[in-house]
């Protein structure tokens, strides 16, 4: 092999990674994808369906009756709802019914919105609330509490 | 001889949607539709009601007549064409409908009655999907209640009067009635007190709409999310079959189950709504053992060996100084269980559960032959109080074949002998309060006449306690502890069995009171509540050294346990009860044991092991299986499902 062989060889080792920094030089020029998370948070799509909440109305009643239906919908069975009488002294929702207690299990649920769309009074709703994690099962299921939107003398 | 020629029974002939059926004569065009497997929707009808023609739901196109008519209140006719199909019967269907849910609130979502709902059904079914009704609907105050147990949301009722005729034509009171007329008529109670009946609830279930509503059972569950376990009433002789609906461990609902030869689809009220005490938080569900005079929670292990220790150091002594006094609540499998272990491993035949003395004569009658009777007396007692299902069937003969009735209060009545004339088909009926001289002379009475008399047992397994042997002087299928019987059970038990009759609950309670008994067995009895001498048992309980108590919840009885064993009710165990007929039902468990409490038997099979049987059983089945093998056929046959 001759010296002119060698220094051709020596010109593709050096060319080699030159190439392969102008690939990565040509890619830091382009827009990042990835976001500085939790710093910073990518915009959900309107109809992105995460952790429910269970709606009031204005005037802070509850939407939600108790009815179940959407216990009965769940494909996953993750939904327990137990009913009781609105009185005239502990006024909860309008009309005779409303959820006395009211859980879903975060573990089971699928997140399909089937719930959502069995309420009659658009009392739950999937909303964009993603960050569900947790170490302790217990602690994923969701009481009503934990799902109402605050109560406007609260806010 | 004409008379003597069988007639076959009269028939018709008719052809509905092109189908021909054969049907006898009389019948309704609605049930001979359902036979030709047409489908014509309804709400008023129900084949135990008379014809009412309220809802005008299953009009039918009949061939030759000018307009439709209401298939449930025709009689079939030879020759008739009929379509439940046409395009004028479709359009009829939802005009009803729609007519139907003008008025209608439509409030499904918080309705007790969606989701088994006929209305619902048939709307979805034949409803025509819109409504050209746009004005304010009806309204009235939301649910009244009517009594303790039924509340009325007449925003719903469709007036079909099922409600009304059932109280008129089946429980015989009349206690609801249709108030005004066309748009303003309401069901509302006939008597002023509200709505007075044994048997309302059955109206609830017989409402096509969440108008009648039962009030425990309110916002309680949706239907699709109980589950539905088939059993028997606990609460009287009677033996209704019920389904038991629980939910979350817990007792929502009992509705009636079909049995034609028992309740056929009827319960009263107590076992429809007073059978909630299973959900009651008195209930003690950890077993306690008295230390320093207060009773204290203690494991299972503690309180079974205490008890097994202090019987058989007792019954080491002397095996008269044990007894046990059992109960007519309990399945079968437990009481026969019970009895074997006094006799077996206690050596004792110090054992009853009856707290005064009566006749023991099974039903001379069926339940359903008291529906056929053409004379019926009730001696001594209150059917409708008592027996509340037994009423239905007298007040069946009263309505169906004319018999008479009389409620009197002794057996020299002048009703008994006006009875007694009418002979065959005479049924006298009578609690076990009657006094054993007064049912030797009415038994020679009736048998001259050919009537029946029914002795009426009270409990739902007042029949179970003494067939299964929980007697003093009787082994199981009333076997009496002398005779030749003894040495069949003395094989399958594994042990002398004693042959001498041992001590009747009174006599219990008296050897108690004069010290000479040492430990007593209490198992689902309160003799200090329901003994007739209250005094007595409470002396005597106070007197035995050691009391242990087996029930529900902390009885009268159980303030002077030594230790106190938490049994789980009904529900939560399966087992056979037999009713005053002696027709052993079967029940399944619905739930599982509330707390630490365990079933009956589970606790006796547990007591039976330390107490050195060999075998101990693993479920009430086991029992069930010894006992078949080793009572009569008549004892423990019936309707084992
Ligand atoms: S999103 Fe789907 S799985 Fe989750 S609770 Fe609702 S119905 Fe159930
Ligand atoms: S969230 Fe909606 S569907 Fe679920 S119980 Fe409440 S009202 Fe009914
Ligand atoms: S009665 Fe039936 S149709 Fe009427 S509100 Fe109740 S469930 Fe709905
Ligand atoms: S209350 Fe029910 S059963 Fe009675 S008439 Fe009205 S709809 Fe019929």
């Amino acid at each position: 092999m001759s010296l002119w062989d060698d220094i051709k060889a020596l010109a593709e080792e050096v060319k080699a990674p030159l190439t392969g920094l102008s690939i990565t030089d040509s890619y830091s020029r382009q827009p990042r994808v990835t976001i500085q998370y939790p710093d910073v948070r990518r915009p959900l799509s309107r109809r992105a369906r995460w952790r429910h909440v269970l709606n009031r109305y204005e005037n802070g009643l509850e939407k939600c009756i108790g009815c179940s239906l959407c216990a009965g919908a769940c494909p996953a069975n993750a939904i327990y709802v137990k009913a009781a009488e609105n009185t005239a002294e502990n006024r909860v929702s309008p009309g005779e019914r409303y959820a006395e207690q009211y859980e879903i299990n975060m573990i089971r649920c699928i997140f399909c919105g089937y719930c959502e769309e069995a309420c009659p009074t658009q009392a739950i709703q999937l909303k964009d609330i993603y960050e569900l994690a947790d170490d302790e099962r217990k602690d994923l299921i969701y009481t009503k509490e934990m799902m109402l939107t605050p109560a406007p003398e609260e806010e | 001889m004409a008379e003597t020629i069988t007639q076959a029974p009269e028939t018709v002939n008719l052809t509905i949607d092109g189908k021909k059926v054969t049907v006898p004569k009389g019948t309704l065009l609605i049930t001979a539709a359902f036979q030709a497997g047409a489908d014509v929707p309804y709400f008023c009808h129900h084949p135990r009601l008379k014809p009412a023609g309220a809802c005008r739901m299953c009009l039918v196109r009949i061939e030759k007549m000018a307009k439709l008519q209401t298939a449930c209140t025709v009689p079939v006719s030879e020759g008739m064409v009929v379509d439940t199909l046409s395009p004028e019967v479709k359009q009829a269907q939802q005009g009803i409908l729609e007519f139907l849910l003008i008025n209608h609130p439509l409030d499904c979502p918080i309705c007790d009655r969606g989701g088994e709902c006929p209305l619902q059904n048939m709307t979805f079914q034949y409803g025509p999907g819109v409504t050209r009704f746009i004005d304010e609907k009806r309204h009235f105050p939301k649910p009244v209640p009517l009594n303790d147990y039924v509340s009325i949301d007449r925003e719903r009722c469709i007036q079909c009067s099922r409600c009304t005729r059932f109280q008129a034509e089946i429980a015989g009171d009349g206690a609801l009635a249709i108030e005004s007329r066309g748009n303003s008529a309401v069901i509302a109670p006939f008597s002023l007190d509200g709505f007075q009946s044994h048997f309302s609830g059955n109206t609830v279930e017989l409402c096509p709409v969440g108008a009648l509503l039962s009030r425990p059972y309110r916002f309680q569950s949706r239907p699709w999310e109980f589950h539905s376990t088939d059993s028997v009433c606990s609460m009287c002789g009677v033996g209704c079959n019920i389904a038991v609906q629980t939910r979350t461990n817990q007792l929502m609902r009992v509705n009636s189950r079909l049995n034609e030869d028992v309740n056929e689809e009827w319960t009263c009220d107590t076992g429809k709504f007073e059978q909630y005490w299973v959900n009651s938080e008195e209930r003690i569900t950890t077993p306690m053992i008295r230390r320093a005079s207060v009773l204290k929670p203690c494991s299972w292990d503690e309180a079974l060996t205490a008890v097994a220790e202090a019987f058989s150091s007792a019954a080491k002594s002397s095996s008269n100084t044990v007894a046990g006094i059992g109960s007519t609540r309990t399945s079968n499998e437990e009481a026969y269980l019970f009895q074997r272990i006094f006799r077996t491993a206690l050596g004792s035949n110090n054992i009853d559960h009856r707290m005064h003395d009566f006749p023991i004569r099974p039903m001379e009658t069926s339940l359903a032959a008291i529906g056929e009777a053409k004379a019926i007396v009730a001696i001594g007692f209150d059917p409708k109080q008592y027996l509340p299902v037994v009423w239905l069937r007298i007040y069946k003969a009263i309505s169906n074949g004319n018999a008479t009735y009389a409620h009197v209060s002794s057996v020299d009545d002048p009703a008994v002998e006006a009875a007694l004339a009418v002979g065959e088909g005479a049924i006298l009926l009578t609690d076990d309060h009657i006094a054993s001289a007064d049912l030797d002379k009415l038994t020679k009475r009736a048998k001259s006449a050919g009537a029946k008399i029914n002795v009426l047992l009270p409990d739902n397994n007042s029949w179970g306690a003494i067939l299964m042997g929980v007697l003093p002087d009787r082994l199981p299928s009333l076997q009496p502890v002398g005779n030749g019987a003894r040495p069949k059970f003395e094989a399958l038990w594994g042990g002398p069995v004693p042959d001498k009759p041992g001590l009747a609950t009174w006599d219990i309670l008296k050897a108690g009171a004069a010290g000479d008994i040492r430990a007593l067995y209490v198992l689902g009895s309160n003799p200090v509540a329901s003994f007739p001498d209250r005094d007595l048992a409470a002396s005597a309980l106070e007197k035995i050294p050691f009391v242990v108590v087996q029930d529900l919840f902390l009885s009268e009885s159980a303030q002077y346990a030594n230790v106190f064993l938490p049994a789980s009710s009904f529900i939560e165990k399966a087992g056979t009860f037999t009713n005053i007929e002696g027709r052993v039902q079967p029940f399944g468990a619905a739930i599982r044991p509330v707390g630490d409490s365990k079933p009956d038997w589970q606790i006796l099979s547990e007591l039976y092991a330390r107490l050195g049987a060999s075998a101990p059983f693993f479920g009430p089945a086991d029992i069930a299986r010894e006992i078949a093998h080793s009572a009569d056929k008549n004892t423990f046959a019936g309707d084992r499902r």
